[in-house]
């Protein structure tokens, strides 16, 4: 038998975050500066990232990040729920960002060196 | 004013979610169906959207969703060849889910143990996890929960959810339930892969799904009968001829039945033997002969 042993400090949240997909980094995105319900969600994924997200893959990724703990709804807004990112969620959004910042640094860096 | 086709469609599609999900979100997805559609995003590509959503929770869901998943794949098909919109108005998912609930649920057989990890950390759920050696078709599941002895009625707000074993076999279990405010402490058994020789925590039912035996029909059959199956097995067999009588190397009489039996490792079996069936080995047999 074995017990698990304990990540180190960060490795979670990115983790978690690259389990719950890409649908669930952009939604973090959007609600990082403020809370959105989902139609507002979708607009401004669009604008932002030029993807249009479908409402089927929008409640999933949702209710993922809400039972990770990574945003919260709000009180429902007439028929629409506001979403707002927690701590943890914006901890992880961080992390997973900082991650591909490294490697897009590198990726740009050898893409130069190679003179592709 | 007749209602254009795709408001029906996206509502029977909307209508596949699990009940707890359309008490959250059905009026609000309805509305932002609308609101998009309104925007010119076709309203069949927004009912396909919700169609593949609804089939993801509902196969991520326990086995007494399967109803509604195989209702929703029914409305794929049925939508993709045209199936008038009134048949399937008739189509509802009948299912039940309890609210304030974390459901920690494996997906990846390979990483199930860092998969219930994260979500217990998440939620800062005092829940250990270990793994422990177990037969292939259970790596990867859930094999115990084991509440904390210290707190009574932990068990019964633990709540165990069912799904495929590797193979394809009903009944692992592969996902957990526990209340978002949970308190107590619990350890969670997850299987992983046996080393040779290594015995199969829990001894698992040599005829249980995903088991070498499952649905192989030699429950209720005389030993002389299953002997040439078992032998086929190509692995070590003990005889347990009843109570005290376990560990007889030598075959037991070819008139005996066959009445149950334990997968104890990869390259060992028991195989229970009486002379006659009970009526807890009928049971059995006849759950067995149902495969």
């Amino acid at each position: 038998m074995s017990v698990r042993g304990r990540e180190p400090k960060g490795e979670i949240g990115r983790e978690v975050l690259r389990r719950a997909g890409e649908a669930s980094v952009l939604i973090l995105t959007s609600l990082a500066d403020s809370p959105k319900h989902g139609y507002a969600l979708i607009l401004d994924i669009k604008e932002f990232a030029g993807l249009q997200l479908g409402p089927g893959t929008l409640y999933g990724a949702l209710d993922r990040l809400e039972n990770l703990g990574l945003i919260e709804a709000l009180p429902a807004d007439d028929r629409r729920h506001p979403y707002r990112i927690t701590s943890s969620g914006a901890m992880a959004l961080r992390d997973h960002l900082d991650a591909l910042e490294r490697v897009s640094a590198v990726g740009r860096l050898r893409l130069a060196l190679g003179g592709v | 004013m007749p209602r254009p086709p795709h408001d029906r469609l996206i509502e029977a599609a909307v209508r596949c979610y699990p009940t707890r999900w359309r008490d959250r979100h059905g009026d609000e997805a309805i509305e932002l169906a609308a609101l998009l559609v309104g925007d010119g995003t076709s309203g069949v590509s927004v009912a396909w959207s919700y169609l593949r959503g609804a089939a993801r929770e509902q196969l991520v869901a326990r086995p007494t969703r399967r109803l509604g998943a195989t209702v929703a794949a029914l409305l794929v098909g049925a939508t993709l060849i045209g199936l008038p919109m009134v048949l399937l108005d008739s189509l509802t998912p009948a299912s039940a889910d309890s609210s304030n609930e974390v459901i920690a649920s494996i997906s990846n057989r390979n990483d199930a143990a860092g998969q219930l990890e994260s979500v217990f950390k998440l939620h800062h759920f005092n829940v250990g996890l270990e793994e422990v050696p177990s037969s292939p078709s259970q790596v990867g599941s859930i094999l115990a929960v084991r509440p904390s002895a210290a707190v009574a009625g932990e068990k019964a707000v633990l709540r165990e959810m069912r799904g495929p074993c590797i193979g394809g076999a009903a009944g692992c279990i592969d996902a957990i339930a526990l209340p978002s405010r949970y308190q107590g402490s619990a350890e969670v058994l997850v299987g992983r892969p046996a080393k040779p020789g290594e015995a199969y925590f829990g001894s698992p039912n040599l005829f249980g799904p995903g088991q070498m035996l499952h649905c192989s029909g030699l429950l209720g059959k005389t030993v002389s009968t299953a002997l040439p199956t078992l032998r086929g097995l190509h692995v070590n067999i003990v005889w347990d001829v009843g109570l005290g009588r376990r560990g007889a190397a030598a075959t037991p009489s070819g008139s005996l039945h066959v009445v149950g039996g334990n997968a104890l490792s990869a390259t060992s079996v028991s195989i229970h033997v009486s002379s006659r069936t009970s009526a807890n080995h009928d049971d059995e047999i006849s759950r067995h002969r149902r495969c």
